[in-house]
């Protein structure tokens, strides 16, 4: 760790890795720097992103442990360790905000709330997929990642030789999942069936293809509503469009994600154009009955999560000390049989 | 004197259960995956970009 790097650390409380990011992509940008200022505008392609220390490495993961990701948009292909030399996709793995958007990467991949990484991590979240992103993707990737990480925790408890009772809850949490995702299948089916959701695609892409939707490669991306502050896209819609928009296209705004990951932003930075929409969103009780459910359940889901994170934080520094300790005994356990081993008796 | 018999998770019998559970777990799950990706036409895993 350099001088520097030293300094933010100390200024900003945190452990700062001893890796430098690179932007992959340029665009507009919305972080908290290490000394709390909000820092806003266009990042060119490349940039180096020093203090983005906050990411940091645990075994061969990449954790990251910011309350300062503003960023809603932030894709995992948005970052680049040159010293991994690779993307450091698993910097995801641990998350005290949810900086997720609902949209798609140009690259047909889903930002971070609806990456299989996600699912990989947390396969609670899975249940919030809206239905219009499975079918975009068109394929079972969802699926697979989701039975993989299940399947690997059963696997991993049963080498761990956990008691009857905790692989008891376990299989009955696989269960539970399983159901989950049969449910899914068959929302995906009836969406499918009622040929609703190519409806609603056509109806949304004639009405709003210049803003809301762009074609690619024959493949219908959505844009990214949370990413913050609006796209310049977006910039001639009034809130009224915004309203009716979101309105109209429920199976394609993410509303779990879309709310947490607003009042993740709202929380933290200065108001701007999307607070006044989710307000008068809330003012005009526009989420269904069962969406206002899920909301309460995925942020219950959501506070599990950061609990979960705190847990693994305080393991990893445990299991530190341990090891601190395992060696410093050794060393002494070394010193000593030297000493004595050499003593004549 | 009654038996006392011990919870032990790395009885044959128990180990035998679990890896079953597994199996099972797993097949089924590839069963539904593939069974509903036919009806609804989803396709192969796509690898990353």
């Amino acid at each position: 760790m350099n001088n520097e790097k030293d300094k933010i650390a100390q200024r900003s409380g945190r452990f700062i890795g001893p890796y430098e990011y690179v932007l992959l992509e340029s665009g507009d940008y919305t972080f908290a720097g290490p000394d709390g200022k909000i820092l806003e505008g266009r990042i060119k392609e490349g940039e180096k992103l020093d203090w983005f220390g906050k990411f940091y490495r645990y075994g061969n993961e990449w954790k990251f442990n910011t309350d300062s990701l503003l960023n809603l948009d932030f894709g995992k292909y948005d970052l680049y360790n040159e010293e991994c030399g690779k993307h450091p996709y698993n910097y995801i793995t641990y998350f005290d905000k949810l900086c997720i958007t609902p949209g798609t990467n140009k690259y047909n991949n889903f930002n971070f709330g609806y990456n299989e990484e996600v699912v990989k991590l947390f396969p609670e979240f899975f249940e919030y997929i809206p239905v219009s992103r499975f079918i975009i993707r068109g394929s079972k990737d969802y699926f697979c990642a989701f039975k993989d990480v299940i399947l690997g925790r059963l696997k991993k408890f049963d080498a761990a030789h956990k008691s009857d009772e905790e692989w008891t809850k376990l299989c009955a949490w696989a269960e539970k999942l399983r159901k989950v995702a049969e449910e899914k299948f068959k929302q995906i089916e009836k969406v499918k069936e009622a040929g609703e959701y190519q409806k609603r695609k056509e109806e949304l892409i004639s009405k709003t293809s210049e803003w809301y939707y762009k074609k690619n490669d024959e493949k219908v991306q959505a844009i990214s509503l949370a990413n913050g502050k609006p796209d310049k896209k977006f910039e001639k819609l009034s809130e009224e469009d915004w309203i009716n928009l979101i309105k109209e296209d429920y199976h394609n705004i993410a509303f779990v994600p879309f709310k947490v990951a607003t009042d993740a932003f709202m929380e933290k930075a200065k108001p701007h154009f999307m607070t006044s929409i989710i307000k008068k969103l809330d003012d005009i009780d526009v989420f269904a009955p069962d969406v206002k459910e899920q909301l309460a359940s995925v942020e219950k889901s959501y506070n599990e999560a950061l609990g979960m994170m705190k847990a693994k934080e305080i393991e990893f520094q445990e299991e530190k000390n341990r090891n601190a300790r395992v060696v410093a005994s050794n060393k002494k356990r070394e010193e000593v049989e030297k000493t004595f081993g050499d003593m004549k008796f | 004197m009654k038996k006392v018999v011990k919870n032990n998770m790395n009885s044959k019998e128990n180990k035998k259960l679990r890896k079953e559970y597994i199996e099972n777990f797993n097949e089924s799950f590839d069963l539904l995956i593939e069974e509903y990706s036919k009806k609804l036409n989803l396709n192969n895993r796509k690898t990353g970009v």
